[in-house]
């Protein structure tokens, strides 16, 4: 059985991977299957954290890199929340502003929809 | 539209319908399993990539390269030199690809009829607390009913 589950923000990662030309889109769906059965187990060169609970997933189609970040939540949820093409050496503070942006819409929606439970 | 949703691929189709899909990603797969292995056991062996290559007799750089998922260039000949530097045995099966759809059929069945029964477990749990609060959707109107009724057979 696999534990995780797949989520992304809005269309995230699905307009990123259409977009995407077909190697690339097999080598990052290839992963993104083998991320659903190990989860939080899935190791390195293909997955690696960075700052402040982000991880990434990594596809590399020639010269061509891609990163998808990530985070996982509760209920073994894995939440995709930006998805680009990398184009320094590192991933910076300032690429992770637009998953930073997306997390806290998703966190802010959840704590709104948590309130209501608790009023009703 | 919802902030957030599930994605859900359609890897299984494709691996059954497309044998060249199939072929891509297994190679894929194979590739990223050398990679995983060899620096998940260098790093258990607390080991450099630079240590490593000295005991294989290669360069750092090759052994970076081989840690690379997306490398293919490997021979036998280099993989066993780093099996026996890292003290380990390589092992080398040929799995058939009906015996591997299978095994991901499988998963992804248990996966779906654990999802149902989450499903079912919450939407009854949603109805009891309904029924404790005594929401007014669960006791329907009488005179309601009624004047719908008649309405419906005049």
């Amino acid at each position: 059985m696999y534990n995780w589950v797949l989520c992304q923000f809005r269309q995230v990662l699905t307009l990123f991977l259409d977009a995407c030309n077909t190697e690339m889109k097999e080598i990052l769906e290839r992963r993104l299957y083998r991320l659903i059965q190990t989860g939080n187990g899935f190791e390195r060169p293909n997955t690696g954290p960075l700052m402040d609970r982000f991880f990434e997933l990594r596809g590399r189609a020639g010269k061509v890199q891609a990163r998808l970040i990530f985070y996982f939540d509760a209920d073994k949820r894995i939440v995709f929340v930006d998805a680009f093409y990398k184009s320094g050496n590192k991933i910076t503070k300032k690429d992770l502003s637009k998953a930073r942006k997306n997390r806290k819409l998703i966190k802010d929606e959840e704590e709104k929809a948590n309130a209501f439970n608790l009023i009703h | 539209m919802p902030l957030i949703s599930s994605i859900r691929l359609n890897v299984l189709k494709k691996l059954k319908e497309d044998r060249g899909y199939r072929q891509r990603f297994f190679r894929g797969q194979a590739a990223d399993e050398i990679a995983i292995s060899i620096r998940s056991l260098r790093e258990k062996r607390k080991k450099r990539q630079a240590d490593l290559a000295k005991k294989a007799g290669m360069k750092q750089s090759a052994i970076s390269r081989i840690e690379q998922a997306d490398y293919f260039g490997w021979s036998f000949r280099t993989l066993f030199r780093v099996a026996d530097a890292l003290d380990a045995r390589l092992r080398i099966i040929f799995e058939p690809t009906e015996t591997v759809i299978a095994d991901y059929e499988k998963r992804e069945k248990e996966t779906q009829l654990n999802e149902q029964f989450t499903n079912v477990h919450t939407a009854n749990a949603l109805i009891k607390e309904m029924a404790s609060q005594e929401l007014p959707i669960m006791k329907p109107d009488s005179q309601a009913l009624r004047s719908s009724s008649l309405s419906a057979q005049g």
